[in-house]
């Protein structure tokens, strides 16, 4: 994990971990306002497609530029633990909008192995997060075709659209909510290797 | 951030003690210089140091080689006695010349 994001040429510390799970919080509440607007928003089908999309773009997005982890740049070093390609390293640096100017060094892509050890446990619980929303949209779906029709009084087009936004939640969490578990379970980062006092 | 107390006495979540965080002190080097001679992050480091993280073989080896020392020199499962009383032996008060009790 890297102790700062560089956002428009700014360097902002993000060592702490308070201020980290700040980031995470706004980054879900940014999130979750996108869902309310689509859900609020979207009178048909066809509408909340559209706007899951959007949602969508803006989630990979955000994961871009702060998260990481299934991007190049954001604060979470690139999960696949191999070095950037060549191609990689050039877009948004006119804009000062890459987080971190990637150069072709061992510190910059690779996790150790205690790092690799977090990633997967992240996984682990992000996982079970993900399946539980599954299951949800898969109860959701049966309850529309099964012959008891448990909830008659319901609509089914609005059993449809909840089961369709529950699949958007279940696919912006699975971008996500690794990254967001790395970076609300770590530690303080300890000082900078200069103050270090050994 | 040194560790105040004993870190060779803590075990943290891993449940091995250690004595990384002294020989580090003994040596005179950061935990950069030790990362970067292990090829890890400076933190796991710290994390190894309060007994938070329990190394693979073959971080063990590495930190064994680098520090030219046995393994078990390092890394215990007990908590480590201090250096100086393991070099020195244990002394019972009797032969301390300086206690006059």
């Amino acid at each position: 994990m890297r102790a700062e994001l560089i956002l428009f040429g700014k360097p902002i510390d993000l060592s702490r971990q308070h201020r980290r799970r700040i980031l995470v919080v706004c980054v879900y509440a940014a999130l979750l306002l996108a869902l309310a607007s689509l859900a609020w928003f979207a009178s048909t089908p066809s509408n909340l497609l559209v706007g899951s999309t959007y949602v969508f773009f803006f989630t990979l997005g955000i994961n871009y530029v702060l998260l990481g982890g299934y991007a190049r740049s954001g604060l979470i070093r690139a999960f696949a633990n191999t070095p950037p390609p060549e191609t990689a390293r050039t877009p948004f640096i006119p804009l000062a909008l890459r987080v971190r100017p990637i150069e072709i060094v061992d510190t910059e892509w690779r996790n150790d192995e205690r790092e690799l050890q977090v990633r997967d446990r992240a996984h682990y619980s992000a996982y079970q997060v993900v399946s539980i929303t599954l299951v949800f949209i898969w109860l959701l779906n049966s309850w529309t075709i099964s012959p008891l029709r448990f909830v008659k009084w319901w609509p089914q087009t609005i059993v449809h659209d909840t089961a369709s936004l529950l699949a958007l939640v279940g696919v912006l969490l699975s971008i996500t909510l690794p990254q967001a578990i790395i970076l609300w379970r770590e530690p303080d980062m300890a000082e900078l290797p200069l103050d270090d006092e050994n | 951030m040194s560790n105040n107390g004993n870190p060779s006495n803590q075990a943290g979540e891993s449940g091995l003690y250690n004595r990384i965080s002294v020989l580090r002190a003994e040596r005179g080097i950061t935990r950069q210089q030790l990362a970067d001679a292990l090829h890890i992050n400076y933190q796991t480091i710290g994390f190894l140091e309060r007994g938070d993280y329990g190394p693979s073989l073959k971080l063990a080896f590495g930190l064994s080689e680098f520090f030219s020392l046995p393994i078990e020199a390092i890394f215990s499962t007990r908590p480590f006695q201090p250096l100086s009383q393991q070099v020195y032996g244990r002394r019972t008060p009797e032969d301390d010349p300086f206690n006059h009790q």
